[in-house]
C-alpha cells in the first residue's frame, strides 16, 4: 500500500507539469498570441484525432505492422547473432567491431537508399527497423552472457553439464535482463523508424499520412499523428515491461524478512 | 579400497607449481578436513578431483576407477551458495538431476523427498533471495547431494556465515550426515570448524601445497555436542596449531 502511494505522489509532478504545458498551449492559442495555422489548440488536436479516427487506424495498422514484424526479425537476429558469437570466439573478434562501426551511419542516411533499392512497399521499412532493432539487442544479449558468473558455470561443468546445459540454465537467464532493457528501448526507435521509412515513400502507413496532411498544411492533423505516434510508443514500452514482468516472476519475490533472517 | 584416493597429484598453471605430490584418501560414510591457510591449493585439489581441472601427474580414484578429468561424478560445493537466483528453490536443488537427463517432474519429485530431512519444507517454490545465508546453504547442500550421493566435494562451507548462525549450522550439518551417510571432504581455515566436523584432518601447507600432516579425532562424530569445549578438543587445537606454527616458522 504504502508503495504505490508513494508511486501516486510521484506521478503527480509530472502529469502537473503536463497539463500546465496544455492550459499554456491552450491559451497561446485562444488569445491567438500564435497564429492557429502554425500551431492548432489541444482542443483542436483532440478533434482532428476524432474526426480522422478511421483514417488514423487503418495507416497505424501498417506502421504496426511493420514495427511488429521488424522487431521480431530483428531480435531474432540480434539474438542470434550473439549466441554466435559467445559460441565462438573468432565470430566475435570479426564481427564485435565491425557492429560497433555501423553504428555510426545514422539511420536518416540508410533510408532513403533501402527506398531506393527495395521501393514503397514494406519491404525498405522492415529492412530499416530491423538496423535499428539489431544493435541495442545483440550488445545487451552478448554482455548478458559473458557477465554469466564464472563460478556458477564451473558447479555446472563439475556437474558435468554440457554447453547447451551451461547456455539454457545459466547464460540465456543471465541475459534475460538485458535482453529486455535493449527491447524495451528498441521498440520506441522502431516505430519511429517506420515512420521514417514512409516519410521518403510508400502507399500507407502512419508517415505516409503525415506526408500527406502536412502537403496540405492540416497541422492539428500532424498533432494528432504525432500524439498517436507517441502514445502507440508507450503502449509498446508498456507491454514489453509486462512481458518482462511475465518471463522474470523471481523479480517480483519479496527478499527475506528481517524476522525470517533472525529466526534462522 | 578407499571410496576416494588422490594418487601423487601434481598441478601447476605456467611456471608455479600449485599442489605438489598430493595422496589423500577417504573411505566409505567418512567426513576428511583438508585444512590450510588461504592459497595452499586446496581448491585447485577440488577442481582436479572433480574433474574440471586434469592435473599435470597424478590419479583420481573413484571406488578404484580411474576418473581423472572426469566431470559428473563426484558432487561438488562452493564457498558461494550459487544458488540460481531465477530458479526457485526446488528447481535449483534438482538441477543435477535435470542436467543428468531426468525430466523435471521426475527431478522435482525426487528432490522433494528430502526437503524434510534437510529443514527446508515450505521453501519449494520459494526463491533464493527469499531465504536466510543458512537456509540457502541447506539447499545448496541438498543440490550438493542430489548431484551424487558418492562423494561432496564442500569448499567452505560455511565461511560465508556469522558465527551464530555457524554454530547452528554445524550441528545441524553433523545430524545430516548421521542421516544420510554421505561421504565428505570439506575444505576449511578454521581450526574449530575443522576438529568439530571431521573424522580426519589433512594439514595442507606451503607453496606449492603439501599434505603436512593427519590428524585423527578419537571421539565419534555423533559424540560431538558440546566438543568445542572440552579438554580433548583443546589438545587437538594445540597440536594442529602447533604443525600450522612449525610451518610457519620454517617459511620465515
Amino acid at each position: 500500500m504504502k508503495r504505490r502511494s508513494a508511486s501516486i505522489t510521484n506521478n503527480i509532478y509530472p502529469i502537473a507539469t503536463l497539463l500546465a504545458i496544455l492550459v499554456l498551449w491552450e491559451c497561446l492559442s485562444l488569445f491567438e498570441v500564435v497564429p492557429n495555422y502554425m500551431l492548432p489548440s489541444p482542443a483542436q488536436t483532440v478533434e482532428a484525432f476524432i474526426n480522422d479516427f478511421g483514417l488514423l487506424m487503418s495507416h497505424l495498422k501498417v506502421t504496426l505492422l511493420e514495427t511488429v514484424l521488424g522487431t521480431l526479425m530483428g531480435v531474432a537476429i540480434g539474438y542470434a547473432a550473439a549466441v554466435l558469437m559467445d559460441r565462438w570466439d573468432p565470430a566475435y573478434k570479426a564481427m564485435y567491431p565491425l557492429i560497433v562501426l555501423t553504428q555510426t551511419i545514422p539511420a536518416v542516411a540508410i533510408a532513403p537508399l533501402l527506398v531506393l533499392w527495395f521501393g514503397y512497399k514494406m519491404m525498405p521499412k522492415i529492412i530499416l527497423i530491423i538496423l535499428i532493432t539489431f544493435f541495442p539487442i545483440v550488445i545487451g544479449v552478448l554482455d548478458g552472457f559473458r557477465s554469466a558468473d564464472k563460478d556458477a558455470i564451473n558447479l555446472m561443468r563439475s556437474m558435468g553439464a554440457s554447453r547447451w546445459q551451461i547456455f539454457r540454465h545459466i547464460k540465456f537467464f543471465n541475459a534475460l535482463p538485458n535482453f529486455f532493457s535493449g527491447l524495451r528501448i528498441t521498440v520506441a526507435y522502431a516505430v519511429v523508424g517506420a515512420v521514417l521509412a514512409e516519410w521518403l515513400g510508400g502507399f500507407a502507413g502512419l508517415g505516409v499520412y503525415m506526408t500527406r496532411v502536412k502537403k496540405s498544411f492540416a497541422y492539428d492533423k500532424m498533432f494528432a499523428v504525432i500524439f498517436l505516434i507517441s502514445i502507440i510508443s508507450l503502449i509498446l514500452i508498456w507491454l514489453v515491461s509486462v512481458l518482462q514482468k511475465k518471463c522474470m516472476p523471481w523479480e517480483r519475490a519479496d527478499e527475506v524478512s528481517d524476522r525470517k533472517k533472525r529466526g534462522q | 579400497m578407499h571410496k576416494l584416493e588422490t594418487q601423487n597429484i601434481t598441478m601447476s598453471f605456467g611456471n608455479e607449481t600449485i599442489i605438489r605430490d598430493i595422496s589423500i584418501s577417504v573411505d566409505q560414510g567418512e567426513l576428511v578436513c583438508l585444512l590450510g591457510v588461504s592459497g595452499s591449493g586446496k581448491t585447485t585439489l577440488f577442481n582436479c578431483i572433480s574433474g574440471i581441472y586434469t592435473p599435470d601427474s597424478g590419479r583420481v580414484l573413484l571406488d578404484g576407477e580411474d576418473i581423472t578429468g572426469t566431470t559428473g561424478r563426484i558432487s561438488y560445493m562452493l564457498q558461494k551458495d550459487l544458488l540460481l537466483p531465477y530458479k526457485t528453490i526446488e528447481d535449483n536443488v534438482a538441477l543435477p538431476l535435470i542436467i543428468r537427463g531426468a525430466s523435471r517432474d521426475e527431478a522435482r519429485a525426487r528432490a522433494s523427498e528430502y526437503f524434510e530431512e534437510f529443514g527446508l519444507e515450505g521453501t519449494q517454490t520459494m526463491y533464493p533471495k527469499q531465504l536466510s545465508g543458512g537456509m540457502r546453504q541447506r539447499a545448496a547442500l541438498l543440490r550438493t547431494y542430489l548431484f551424487s550421493d558418492n562423494v561432496a566435494l564442500l569448499d567452505e562451507p560455511f565461511s560465508a556465515l556469522d558465527t551464530i548462525t555457524k554454530g547452528r549450522i554445524h550441528r545441524w550439518y553433523l545430524d545430516v550426515m548421521e542421516k544420510i551417510n554421505l561421504t565428505t571432504v570439506f575444505i576449511t581455515h578454521d581450526i574449530n570448524e575443522a576438529i568439530l566436523l571431521s573424522d580426519r584432518i589433512y594439514i595442507m601447507t606451503g607453496r606449492p601445497g603439501e599434505i603436512k600432516s593427519e590428524v585423527r579425532i578419537k571421539t565419534p562424530r555423533s559424540d560431538r555436542h558440546g566438543y568445542d569445549l572440552t579438554d580433548e578438543f583443546m589438545d587437538y587445537k594445540r597440536q594442529i596449531m602447533g604443525i600450522l606454527g612449525e610451518e610457519k616458522r620454517e617459511t620465515e
